[in-house]
């Protein structure tokens, strides 16, 4: 066996001596200096087999997918018969591909979400854009439009990690001090 | 179907990209997870309005590897000059009794030494990557080497109590014989030769270099134009050689401390041409604003520059900081430049 780990740069394989060590060592083929930590995860090997799936037998649950494979589990999401090949392990739940499908979709699986938009830095962002100077002329637009995303996306997700309401007051609070500002200068060319 | 709440830890460090600079900035940081770990990228300008994530399960992680990168010598080369550059200025108003002028330049500079002091704090920088079955991922939030280890140390406990704790060694075989016994062999891609280069033009480079110092060193006992503009052209030249050196010590067997000392001496030749250039622009202003209506030619212009620069005290506390910038990157790489080229490997003869 020659050949273990990859150079993230040139991929090309490194002797096995050179494996051994994790200190700073230069790669054999584009000598960029680097170290490697491996976990006992990397010792493992897939077993294609397994993922597969297991032929089911007659009186066997079968998978709801794959009739002919054996059920593994059940779907944390619809609760159907699932196979080792569909079984989708999310960390917190084992999901069929429909449910995973469906939960990115409706944004409903916050562990498996892999984007969100920050509408309270949208709020933010429009009441904030005309007290820079440049952009004071757009305030009579942008202060209705931070008061709409702060009332609208109140109760959106924020973020998967912790992210306070700060913004969001602070957008609002702006917002309704901007919109004062306009009726008064209103009420100021009207009666003059 | 229920939606799950997970609680993160944040781990002190943001970065961004060290690739593709889009029209709008992101910034990543990187978070524990309970059985996972969060790589977030936020998109936004000052105000942040997008995030997207990377999830790495703890099971999956099969490594990390750090490679080293030069970034942080570019870094502390680009801010060394400017802050150089600014602190010249707050000299330059303080000569000229604008005392308002250098308090406002010493303002100024103080941010930009800052930023020489934050990223020599920081240490070497790396390019930190993860890598599971499917995917290899450059994390961007760590990329200083302490920073790295740090993290490294808070992972691996987290990593052992999941995928159970093993030696490096132990690992390593366990991945060899299976390896061995379920994948066919692959096919090693041949290393690049490393040239012969025998490191003659970095020689000549810190010969020049430590030539154009003695020059500025005699200039500041005995000032003659001669000797300023013999720096000069030595200058000149040296920034030829340089570019010579950069590009032929890439895959070459030089030392790896020879390579970063001829980096370093970017910084003499940057601070010597700043210094040089901004001189002559002040001298020609200056002669302008003395003499309206009359012109100097190049060689008028130089000579008249020099014996006038010669009693100047800002200048010669600039060229105190030349012959020290010089002198730290000449002398450590002239000894191991000789040092190199007199121990390679020569031809065997019969």
């Amino acid at each position: 066996m020659d050949a273990m780990l990859e150079c993230p740069h040139c991929h090309s394989g490194f002797p096995r001596e050179w494996s051994a060590s994790v200190s700073p060592f230069p790669c054999p083929s584009c000598a960029r200096v680097m170290e490697i930590h491996v976990f006992p995860a990397f010792a493992r090997s897939e077993k294609t087999e397994a993922l597969a799936g297991v032929r089911a037998l007659d009186g066997e649950a079968c998978c709801f997918h794959h009739p002919k494979k054996r059920a593994a589990r059940i779907c944390d999401g619809c609760g159907i018969f699932i196979c080792d090949l569909c079984d989708l392990d999310t960390g917190k739940q084992h999901l069929c591909p429909t449910c995973l499908e469906k939960g990115q979709t409706n944004k409903k699986l916050a562990h498996i979400n892999n984007e969100t938009i920050l509408y309270d830095g949208f709020a933010l962002g429009l009441a904030l854009a005309p007290l820079t100077g440049m952009l004071w002329w757009i305030f009579p637009l942008s202060a209705p439009a931070a008061l709409f995303f702060g009332i609208r996306y109140w109760k959106a997700p924020r973020s998967v990690v912790p992210r306070g309401n700060t913004r969001m007051i602070i957008a609002l609070v702006l917002a309704v001090l901007e919109l004062l500002a306009i009726i008064a200068g209103i009420l100021y060319l009207v009666a003059k | 179907m229920s939606t799950a709440t997970v609680s993160y830890r944040k781990f002190s460090a943001t970065g961004t990209p060290s690739r593709g600079f889009g029209l709008i900035p992101t910034k990543t940081t990187i978070w524990f997870g309970e059985d996972h770990l969060l790589l977030l990228r936020r998109t936004g300008f000052i105000i942040d309005f997008h995030e997207s994530y990377k999830r790495f399960y703890y099971g999956d992680v099969r490594g990390v590897t750090i490679e080293k990168t030069a970034n942080w010598l570019w870094h502390a080369a680009f801010w060394g000059v400017i802050s150089t550059a600014m602190l010249a200025c707050v000299v330059w108003a303080w000569y000229l009794e604008s005392v308002g002028g250098a308090i406002f330049m010493g303002l100024i500079s103080l941010f930009f030494i800052y930023k020489v002091l934050a990223n020599l704090f920081r240490g070497p920088s790396c390019l930190f990557k993860i890598f599971t079955a499917a995917q290899t991922e450059e994390i961007p939030c760590l990329n200083r080497i302490a920073k790295a280890h740090q993290f490294i140390s808070q992972l691996r406990p987290i990593i052992d109590s999941v995928q159970g704790a093993l030696p490096q060694d132990q690992i390593l075989a366990q991945a060899s014989g299976e390896l061995a016994a379920t994948t066919p062999v692959i096919k090693k891609r041949p290393a690049p030769p490393l040239s012969l280069y025998s490191g003659w033009i970095h020689v000549v480079l810190f010969s020049m270099l430590l030539t154009g110092v003695v020059l500025n060193i005699l200039f500041l006992f005995h000032p003659h134009a001669f000797l300023r503009i013999g720096s000069s052209l030595l200058s000149w030249g040296g920034i030829i050689v340089l570019i010579a050196c950069l590009v032929r010590q890439s895959h070459s067997p030089l030392s790896a401390s020879l390579k970063k000392v001829t980096w370093a001496s970017i910084s003499y030749y940057a601070y010597a041409t700043l210094v040089g250039l901004g001189m002559q622009v002040w001298y020609s202003i200056d002669y302008t604003v003395k003499h309206p209506g009359k012109h100097l030619n190049q060689v008028e212009l130089l000579s008249g520059m020099y014996t006038e620069l010669a009693s100047n005290p800002v200048y010669k506390w600039l060229t105190v900081v030349s012959i020290i910038l010089g002198l730290a990157s000449g002398l450590p790489g002239l000894y191991l430049s000789l040092r190199h080229f007199l121990q390679r490997p020569r031809p065997s003869q019969s």
